[in-house]
């Protein structure tokens, strides 16, 4: 058997998916024209996959702040903050993030993805007990795991299938480190945070929020704000790549322990740490972000027109209006057209199979951005409803 | 606490309800590829699974599943610690 082998089955399915002729996983965007719009295939395409909810990427402030530090500081800091020291910049960073999540501490990470790696990795071991929801990122399963603890999932937002499941673990149950998102990637679903903080509560656990997709999308500072539980929630990690419109990830806490974790996690010591002009225009859009709530309202605005005009089609959605607004689809060729047609059509939104689905659904994911105006909202319910039409009469002929 | 058989005809049970009529699950199934499910849908599976045991699964044991009988062996093992 050859090491290649096992690449075998991932091969055939490449190969039919590009014996269809779309190429889902091989997008290139040729040029950018604005946060909301490229050109895709020589063709002007309206952006709605991208996460950029607050539409930061071309904000002036955040270039401006962007270009002076790689001006003053270079390109890049060519290696991990323990070995080749800080910059300032990191450090102020880092206050910047725990001021505004009103934590003692901070740590930032080079991804968001490095973020849930490098605190789930270190702040557990074998001889823990981590329960996470079923629909986490994959971040929080990898973190999980290099860790080495004992994960054990819920039914996604079930509150009381985590209470039967920490009952189930009995005096363990009070050191478990439980783990959910603000807004989930997938369907843009929100967790219920009272309910579970509840049920944290009962059981002495501690919690852990990841608000990579809630982040100045639920209130400013995403779900645990909105929800008022901000003392049930011990550790929240997130990422500077969809709101702040750059890359990065964060974890905040307030317990001391978040100090020892940053010289203990190998993701985060053994990485090239945040270069200047991502740390400055990462600085400069958490600035924009709490002095601009009209762009939280705009986001909101867009996504319920869009949500609305998606559900009018009888397309299949998550269970409420969010920036994450996913048609859920059950035919893999369906979803091929559809996307296609989409593209086609001048609209880009990220089409994802199953497994990384809940349902083993095919889905049609759009990110709606602050900068989307409601003409090009518009479009893109008209596109969906256009290559439904489509769709529909191919099947029928 | 339950034997290996009784373990195993529960399991089974269980795990039919997610087959295709056509198909007997026995000891020897495929978890994955004679179900005809992904891993995704493998992990909804095993909620059931969990739930008719009244235990939970932990993932760090699934590597090693790929049949019946692999994780009857994995249950009977939690069901013993669980006492």
């Amino acid at each position: 058997m050859s090491l290649f082998d096992k690449f075998d089955a991932i091969a055939a399915r490449r190969q039919a998916l590009d014996e269809t002729g779309a190429r889902p996983f091989n997008v290139v965007i040729d040029r950018v024209i604005s946060p909301t719009e490229a050109i895709v295939n020589g063709r002007e395409t309206i952006l709605a996959g991208t996460n950029n909810y607050l539409g930061l990427t071309f904000d002036p402030e955040c270039i401006a702040a962007a270009c002076e530090a790689v001006r003053e500081q270079g390109t890049g800091t060519t290696g991990s903050r323990m070995a080749n020291g800080s910059f300032a910049s990191h450090i102020a960073l880092e206050r910047d993030i725990a001021e505004f999540y009103d934590r003692r501490s901070a740590i930032v990470f080079s991804t968001g993805y490095l973020a849930n790696l490098g605190v789930l990795s270190t702040l557990t071991d074998r001889d823990d007990v981590i329960v996470i929801d079923g629909d986490c990122h994959a971040s929080i399963y990898d973190g999980c795991q290099m860790g080495g603890a004992q994960v054990i999932r819920f039914r996604h937002n079930d509150a009381d299938d985590l209470a039967k499941r920490l009952r189930r673990l009995g005096d363990r149950a009070a050191n478990v480190l439980i783990v959910i998102e603000g807004i989930y990637s997938m369907l843009g679903d929100h967790a219920p945070m009272s309910e579970i903080a509840a049920v944290k509560r009962e059981y002495g656990c501690y919690l852990l929020v990841d608000e990579a997709h809630s982040l100045g999308v639920l209130g400013q500072r995403g779900l645990v704000e909105v929800s008022g539980e901000h003392d049930s929630v011990e550790f929240i990690t997130g990422t500077f790549s969809k709101s702040l419109g750059a890359t990065g990830g964060f974890c905040v806490s307030d317990e001391p322990v978040l100090d020892l974790i940053r010289i203990s996690s190998r993701p985060y010591v053994f990485t090239a740490s945040m270069s200047p002009s991502v740390i400055a225009s990462t600085r400069a859009a958490l600035a924009v972000l709490r002095r601009r709530p009209e762009l939280r309202e705009k986001l909101w605005h867009n996504a319920n027109r869009l949500y609305d005009q998606l559900l009018q089609l009888g397309f299949s959605l998550g269970p409420h209006p969010s920036p994450v607004i996913a048609a859920m689809l059950t035919n893999m060729n369906e979803a091929l057209a559809m996307w296609t047609g989409l593209l086609e059509r001048g609209v880009y939104v990220n089409l994802v199979f199953p497994p990384a689905t809940p349902n083993a659904s095919y889905l049609l994911r759009c990110s709606v951005s602050a900068a989307h105006t409601t003409a090009q909202i518009d479009q893109i319910g008209a596109a969906f409803a256009a290559t439904q039409k489509d769709f529909a009469a191919s099947s029928a002929a | 606490m339950q034997s290996y058989d009784e373990i195993l005809a529960t399991l089974c049970k269980v795990l039919q309800r997610h087959a295709n009529a056509d198909m007997v699950v026995v000891e020897d199934t495929l978890l994955a590829s004679d179900l005809g499910i992904d891993s995704a849908q493998l992990m909804e599976v095993l909620l059931d699974v969990e739930d008719e045991f009244d235990i939970s699964i932990p993932l760090n044991v699934l590597p090693n599943v790929y049949t019946v009988k692999d994780l009857n062996v994995e249950l009977e093992k939690l069901l013993r610690a669980s006492g």
